[in-house]
């Protein structure tokens, strides 16, 4: 047996000084009488440092980020009023904490059913309102405000009038284009806006991950799109983007549906509720998970800012 | 400001706090990508979908282990790139758009900074002729001097595992430097 054999197993905890003091006796004899592992060590550290050396490299270009605030206020309020919940009034208060968790269920279970809201589509908290956060596994980015499931839709052409448009795309995989598109930035209170959003995927990420993306057709699909009404907590969701209710879910894609019967498609339809005033700003946010568009896939987001009339 | 205070700025909706906290770490993640990878434009790829990643989940982030936390993600995302089946091949020195990333000291003189040139190439690809698994960890520790607590979190390994494989990744790097410009016989007769 090789006398090296003996410590080089002790050569990185000998060059981090730390080693115990019985391994440090033991290593320091053993070098003393071995010269291949004192010549090993040498090298083994010599290597380290060679590497340590190597300098930092700069960033080369700008990392580019969504242009919404990187969280709805609503979320982390609601999160910390969860936390609260559970590691306080739950601890202390189980009766009370009980009858709220009733109390909130009975809450989902009417606005999810659409009875108790005056204003069709108006949510102050839609990550409750949606049907399909209770039944779809989230992917590991989702975002706790995407409210809607992305669906596969066929792929439809931007509307010739829709002149309002965002566009992200992805510098990890270019193929991917998300698009959020309206006819004109200003709209008026009481009525509805159409709006197109569509994630446009090379058939062969999606379908193969990890595939090399080449050309051929593209998979569509309906990003989860909300507006936001600035200045308040009212989130608007669409009154009509079919394809909501639960299909086949797609194995390699956790919380992506093939899109189910009823139609879907990429144009949806918002109420814009009366009374707001004129000047306000409404926040369009189209949104995909990553892993919507694939494993591996990017998140994404587009937004417009629409003005009240 | 430090992390937490940043993030708890970004969790109101401050997108300047969190383009402060990209400001800060963009750096030593592109580093330890790029001597992961190898390829600058794959290792700016991965920063940037970090940082995207980290973007949707701020409320749930913590101050004290988003260090960690965007390792852990930046090293899955290289773990990702490297099972694709196709490659380019690794660029030594420039980026995407041509500029020398690892730039010698030019005080060293001609010479020398051939000599330095030449060692940080023979550094680089004995370090991308280890096995990935073991490159991460050597990269984390040697390059971005992360501690055996972050290390485990960021590569979601017990402390133990951390160690013995960078036991292992350092032997394997000693041995891919011999006879290269970077072994210590060569560095010590040039200096």
């Amino acid at each position: 047996m090789s006398p090296r054999r003996h410590v080089d197993d002790l050569f990185s905890a000998a060059y981090e000084d730390d080693l115990s003091p019985i391994d440090e006796a033991r290593f320091h004899a053993h070098l003393q009488s071995c010269a291949p592992c004192a010549a090993a060590f040498a090298e083994f550290s010599a290597s380290v440092e060679a590497l340590r050396e190597l300098p930092r490299a700069p960033m080369p270009r700008p990392v580019h980020l969504p242009s919404t605030p990187p969280v709805a206020e609503r979320t982390a309020r609601g999160r910390i009023s969860l936390g609260w919940l559970n590691a306080g009034l739950l601890r202390r208060f189980p009766a009370t904490a009980a009858a709220a968790a009733i109390a909130a269920v009975l809450v989902i279970i009417a606005v999810t059913h659409g009875t108790s809201s005056p204003t069709a589509g108006v949510a102050t908290f839609p990550s409750l309102s949606s049907p399909a956060s209770k039944n779809a596994p989230q992917p590991q980015a989702a975002t706790a405000s995407c409210t809607q499931q992305i669906v596969r839709v066929p792929v439809t052409s931007l509307p010739a009038d829709f002149s309002a448009q965002a566009l992200t795309t992805s510098p990890s995989q270019p193929g991917l284009r998300l698009v959020l598109a309206t006819s004109n930035l200003e709209v008026t209170a009481g009525k509805s806006v159409d709006v197109y959003a569509q994630l446009v995927a090379p058939i062969s990420s999606y379908e193969a991950p990890g595939a090399a993306t080449g050309a051929g057709s593209s998979a569509a699909f309906r990003p989860c799109v909300s507006i936001e009404v600035g200045g308040s907590s009212l989130a608007l969701v669409p009154k009509s983007s079919g394809g909501q209710a639960p299909g086949s879910g797609v194995a390699e894609n956790p919380g992506l549906e093939e899109a189910s019967p009823a139609p879907a498609s990429a144009m949806l339809s918002f109420d814009i509720p009366a009374g707001l005033a004129s000047g306000t700003e409404l926040h369009l946010i189209a949104t995909v998970p990553a892993g919507s568009a694939g494993y591996g896939s990017p998140a994404l987001t587009a937004t417009l800012t629409l003005t009240i009339r | 400001m430090d992390d937490e205070a940043l993030l708890e700025r970004a969790r109101r909706g401050d997108r300047e706090a969190f383009a402060a906290i990209v400001t800060r770490h963009q750096d030593e993640l592109y580093t330890m990508a790029l001597r992961i990878l190898g390829t600058p434009a794959d290792a700016a790829d991965v920063v940037q979908e970090t940082f995207l990643r980290a973007y949707v989940r701020v409320p749930v982030l913590r101050g004290q282990t988003i260090r960690a936390w965007l390792f852990r993600v930046a090293v899955n995302c290289c773990h990702d790139i490297q099972r694709r089946s196709v490659r380019r091949p690794a660029d030594p020195l420039e980026d995407e758009r041509g500029n020398i990333v690892d730039l010698p000291d030019p005080a060293l003189g001609p010479e020398a900074t051939a000599l330095s040139r030449e060692r940080l190439m023979a550094v680089r690809q004995a370090l991308l002729s280890i096995q990935p698994e073991f490159r991460a960890v050597v990269v984390l520790r040697d390059v971005n001097d992360l501690s055996y607590e972050e290390m485990s979190a960021a590569l979601r390994i017990p402390i133990g595992t951390v160690k013995s494989r960078l036991n292992r990744g350092r032997t394997m790097l000693a041995k891919a430097l011999r006879g290269t410009a970077a072994a210590p016989g060569v560095a010590e007769g040039n200096a």
